[in-house]
């Protein structure tokens, strides 16, 4: 019977992970510069930037295997090396982990468990979690890029974990693998509670799953939150088309609008209302044949934000 | 440690690189045990004449005494521990499951020791088997007796420590065919070297002096000094080890 008070309710109280001016400095390259922020319990955060953003130097001081300049980087309310059973309290799925090619599947996680003591019969019960049960047997050197990253998952969720690092886990997958990994992250943190720390650069990913974002870009924090909540603070934007876009974008910029064209009869607008946008088009005897609101998606929050970063 | 001891023989059982060392190391002491005694002396190289050598205990124990070859097999196993997780990239779930990293380097110099002498134990009986068998097949006598006796018991705890060794170098040096040929290296070029130079050098070295005396070949410095002497070099590079892996980023 499950408890009616949560056991670790004490460690619930403090973010499952959280960076206090986190800095790593690799000679003159500042890999990760004076970062903060934390991931509350119980939720999926999206660890969103490009590639070379710092996501994995910072995935990496948070479980202990790079020292950083500075700073602190705590999972479930201390550094990950003062955990008393590391595998049975995070599971971490790093890029920059490896798998010894002769050794199998099977054996790879029964050597995890056998260190860890964690029962054998967990090893069966995560292959076929993962569906790598008929290729258990087989050697790891001979398994495709997804079979990898799914005996990465495995092996992540091997001690049943309450908090989950994955660093870039669709890399290599294919279209259905990554379909095949967007429903098994979900059904594991609506599932069981436990907090999922996803990092990614490709959005569409997260933005279907993520309750929580934290964007990073050249090791600098950009934004962190709800997701709803960073898209909305970008605002909304309108999307207008017309044959005379060129001549509506001119006359919105006088209006200090902020306009972009992504085709020749299309226009993105901020800064202004919807209405002055019809009202100086009719002023102006210019056709439209669209004119609506639109929310930003995660990505274009995303490239938004990145972009804002980079020009300041 | 227990579970961190048997995790690391584990990894050696899944592999092929223990398996593959143990196969070149016994097949190259069976070779030369058996050539020793084709060639033993006999100008006629034949199997009569090369058996009729072998007449007291010493004889037998110097003709296996070609297992302490072993040794350098063993010091390789040891340097590929923790540069060929670095290599494989394994290095990272191995300091996942077990942060304290002296621990990770405790439990494998441990857990190759033990490795290394089961090592020295196969490749000894498979000296053994050659010779015993070459006696009897001759029909000679076999001089079997405390001194082969001693002998056999110390090759293991040779063969086990230079694993122990080999380990002390993999910490310290990071890239596996760069501490391969550095722990290859210091045996068959430096120490040669640096015994050929100084000649009262030789004795005190790791391993023509301290290890060769393991083994009894050095009567002038004795078994208990020789394991005293080797197991404070063991120390002294697994210190270094050490101090490198618990700095070193894993990138």
């Amino acid at each position: 019977m499950s408890p009616l008070v949560p056991t670790s309710y004490v460690e619930a109280e403090s973010p499952a992970v959280e960076v206090e001016h986190l800095t790593k400095r690799y000679g003159a390259t500042l890999a990760v510069d004076d970062l903060s922020f934390s991931v509350p319990h119980g939720t999926i955060a999206g660890f969103l930037g490009p590639n070379g953003a710092g996501k994995t130097t910072t995935f990496r001081m948070l479980v202990g295997l790079a020292a950083p300049t500075s700073g602190t980087a705590r999972v479930l309310g201390q550094p990950y090396a003062s955990l008393s059973a590391p595998i049975d309290s995070v599971g971490a799925m790093l890029e920059v982990s490896g798998y010894h090619p002769a050794r199998t599947a099977r054996n790879h996680l029964l050597l995890l468990a056998r260190t860890a003591g964690i029962p054998g019969a967990r090893v069966n019960e995560m292959l076929g979690l993962v569906e790598l049960e008929e290729a258990a047997d087989r050697a790891v050197g001979g398994f495709s890029s997804g079979m990898r990253q799914r005996l990465g998952l495995a092996a992540a969720l091997l001690g049943d974990p309450e908090l989950l690092l994955l660093d870039e886990p669709a890399n290599g997958l294919d279209p259905k693998g990554i379909r095949w990994l967007r429903g098994f992250l979900r059904g594991l943190a609506h599932g069981s509670g436990k907090t999922v720390f996803v990092s990614s650069h490709v959005l569409a990913e997260v933005a279907q799953m993520a309750d929580e974002v934290v964007i990073i870009n050249r090791g600098r924090l950009i934004t962190q939150g709800p997701t709803d909540t960073v898209v909305a603070h970008m605002g909304r934007t309108v999307m207008v088309r017309s044959p005379d876009a060129a001549h509506l974008a001119e006359l919105l910029s006088r209006k200090e609008a902020t306009v972009t064209q992504p085709d020749d009869d299309r226009l993105v607008v901020s800064g202004v209302e919807i209405e002055e946008v019809g009202r100086l088009a009719a002023a102006n005897s210019l056709v439209l044949y669209e004119l609506r609101e639109q929310g930003l998606s995660l990505e274009e929050t995303f490239l938004a934000l990145t972009e804002q970063e980079e020009e300041s | 440690m227990i579970r961190l001891i048997g995790g690391e023989l584990f990894k050696l059982r899944t592999t092929r690189m223990y398996l593959g060392l143990l196969v070149a190391a016994t097949g190259l002491v069976v070779l030369v045990t058996a050539l020793q005694f084709a060639l033993g002396g006999d100008a006629s190289l034949t199997i009569e004449g090369a058996a009729s050598v072998i007449e007291t205990e010493a004889d037998l124990r110097s003709v296996l005494d070609v297992s302490g070859v072993a040794v350098l097999f063993t010091l390789i196993l040891g340097a590929t521990a923790l540069a060929g997780e670095h290599r494989h990239r394994t290095i990272a779930t191995t300091f996942l499951v077990t942060p304290t990293r002296r621990r990770v380097v405790v439990a494998k110099v441990a857990g190759y020791t033990v490795a290394g002498a089961v090592f020295g134990i196969v490749v000894e009986a498979a000296a053994v088997v050659v010779a015993v068998g070459w006696l009897a097949a001759t029909g000679n006598t076999i001089p079997f007796g405390s001194t082969v006796v001693a002998g056999l018991a110390l090759t293991p705890v040779a063969t086990g420590l230079a694993a122990g060794f080999g380990v002390g170098i993999s910490a310290a040096i990071p890239n596996q065919l760069a501490a391969v040929l550095v722990g290859f290296g210091w045996v068959m070029v430096a120490e040669q070297l640096l015994g050929g130079l100084v000649p009262d050098l030789a004795q005190w070295l790791p391993f023509t002096g301290a290890g060769t005396a393991i083994t009894g070949q050095h009567p002038e410095i004795g078994v208990v000094a020789g394991l005293g002497l080797f197991v404070s070099y063991l120390l002294v590079i697994v210190a270094v080890g050490l101090q490198v892996t618990r700095r070193r980023d894993i990138a």
